[in-house]
């Protein structure tokens, strides 16, 4: 196989004396959605704020595109984190500016787009998640699922090479959860992106995956496709794709 | 034993170096570009809008407390003549400048801690930086370009609300002459005395504005860290306020003098 476009090394991080992740590795390689799975706490989101230098590892490294981003000045990543888009738990639209505003930020800093493009792309990708006409309104207005897809409109207007979902279902009715996982498969074939999704909704994860892990005690375990995930034999990834409190995970 | 437990567990130390920090690094980004224009016209308007009530009611009681003391406490000496001149410099060096410097402390740095609080713990300042955009120059260097503008510009407003103050207590209600009392206020009134007022204000919006925005940023744990956040803002704010006007008053020379 070609080079992974994401390497995780050995990856090891602590909050004050908590030990979150103890040595994770991992491999995403490029175009693939790699669906991270894991119990609530144990530092799935942690994981993922490595990965665009929101946090920085106590020991380990992280190549993208061949580049190590553990060691980068802090000008440096922050250029270089343009290359994700980045759709967090609780969608974190500004919300003092409107939807609209909120899609341009990026565009007007770091792009050359017209007024009449940039007006053009907003609608674009407005229309891409199914939510035309809402350019003017607050994120205040807007319900939770309908603040999730503007914050993956936002992300695709900046075309990302890397998308990250923190948990995109969470939250959200059957019907809209499973709307949100066809937005994303979507997205990933009109826009060529590799995805990093991170859920603990199982249909959301098989209906997106291409691979799966889960992170279990500070390590990722048994990364695969979702049929090695759905007939596996280890007891802790199948108590918890089945939904069960007994078992061998602690709480 | 007990209290050096507790400011032990404050951090303080801790806290003072990492805000010294902070605002050093908000500070130089400030001449970094993109300069954020609207950004600091925006804040610029918040800061001085909001202030203006706050800053009115308390400098035009200020200036008629102090002239009515001054002017009793010098009749005792039959001098009630003079009294504007102490009057005056003490209100624009001194009562004036940390007066404002406290009140827009209340007023501003809670508000500033509140908002980038809320913003730390629903993850805006996180999108903010993934977008590649720096949060400390893009929220914090603003606000300190906008607190060190204004905080002066409100003091000069001020200066001018408390000594009309000081006239309504003066000569309407003392009935004091007006030529006299403009002649006394300004034997002892030199432009130095309102600069020093203004260099104070300058550093002290600069001390509200980086331990706000530190405070604010590094808000932890949802709406009740968000509170607390707000209350460190304002009290650290205010009890650096005091020392700078202090060490102001120190090291300034043409305080010393007259
Ligand atoms: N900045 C931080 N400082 C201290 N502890 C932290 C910090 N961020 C996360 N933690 C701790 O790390 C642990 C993992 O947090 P994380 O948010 O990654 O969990 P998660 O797997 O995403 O869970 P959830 O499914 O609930 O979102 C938690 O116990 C949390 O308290
Ligand atoms: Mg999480």
């Amino acid at each position: 196989m070609n080079e992974p476009k994401i390497k995780i090394i050995n990856l090891h991080k602590s909050f004050d004396t908590k030990k979150i992740l103890t040595g994770v590795n991992l491999d995403i390689y490029q175009n693939e959605t790699f669906v991270i799975i894991g119990g609530s706490g144990t530092g799935k989101s942690v994981l993922i704020k490595h990965i665009v230098g929101l946090l920085k590892p106590d020991k380990g490294d992280i190549v993208i595109d061949g580049e190590s981003i553990v060691n980068m000045e802090k000008s440096e990543i922050i250029k270089f984190v343009r290359k994700f888009g980045y759709v967090f738990q609780g969608a974190a639209l500004f919300d003092s500016m409107n939807i609209e505003k909120n899609i341009r930020f990026g565009l007007e800093r770091f792009y050359d787009y017209s007024e009449e493009q940039m007006r053009d792309i907003v609608k674009e990708v407005l229309s891409r998640v199914g939510l035309e006409g809402i350019e003017k309104k607050m994120p205040s207005e807007l319900s939770g699922g309908m603040r999730k897809r503007v914050a993956v409109a936002r992300a695709i207007a900046l075309k990302p090479e890397i998308l990250i979902y923190d948990e995109p279902t969470t939250g959200l009715d059957p019907v809209l959860s499973d709307s949100i996982s066809n937005l994303m498969i979507k997205v990933k074939k009109e826009y060529n992106v590799t995805s990093v999704v991170i859920t603990h909704d199982m249909k959301n994860a098989y209906k997106t995956a291409d691979r799966i892990g889960m992170l279990y005690k500070g390590e990722i375990i048994g990364v695969g496709n979702k049929e090695e995930i759905m007939n596996t034999d280890n007891p802790v990834i199948k108590q918890f794709i089945e939904g069960n409190s007994e078992g061998p995970i602690e709480f | 034993m007990n209290l050096f437990k507790r400011i032990n567990e404050s951090k303080i130390i801790f806290r003072i170096g990492e805000i010294f920090i902070f605002g050093f690094e908000a500070l130089l980004n400030i001449f970094k570009k993109p300069f954020e224009k609207k950004e600091i016209l925006k804040q610029m308007y918040e800061i001085g809008v909001s202030s203006l009530p706050v800053v009115s009611l308390t400098s035009l009681f200020t200036g008629m407390v102090f002239s009515l003391q001054t002017y009793l406490g010098f009749k005792k000496l039959g001098a009630e003549v003079y009294s504007a001149s102490v009057m005056g410099v003490s209100l624009a060096k001194e009562l004036v400048p940390v007066l404002v410097g406290l009140m827009v402390a209340g007023r501003v740095g809670a508000a500033i801690a509140a908002e980038l609080g809320t913003m730390k713990v629903t993850e805006q300042i996180d999108a903010l930086f993934t977008m590649g955009t720096d949060p400390v120059k893009f929220l914090a260097s603003p606000r300190l370009t906008a607190a060190a503008i204004m905080l002066p510009v409100l003091v000069i407003y001020g200066d001018i609300i408390g000594l009309s103050g000081a006239y309504i207590v003066d000569v309407l209600i003392m009935g004091m002459n007006y030529n006299n009392f403009y002649d006394t206020l300004m034997v002892h009134f030199e432009v130095w005395d309102i600069i020093t007022g203004l260099i104070k204000a300058f550093s002290f919006g600069i001390i509200i504005a980086s331990v706000s925005s530190y405070y604010g940023m590094k808000t932890e744990g949802g709406a009740e860290g968000v509170g607390k956040a707000t209350t460190f803002a304002v009290v650290t704010s205010s009890v650096v306020i005091l020392i700078a006007d202090f060490v102001w008053g120190k090291i300034l020379p043409f305080t010393l003098k007259g």
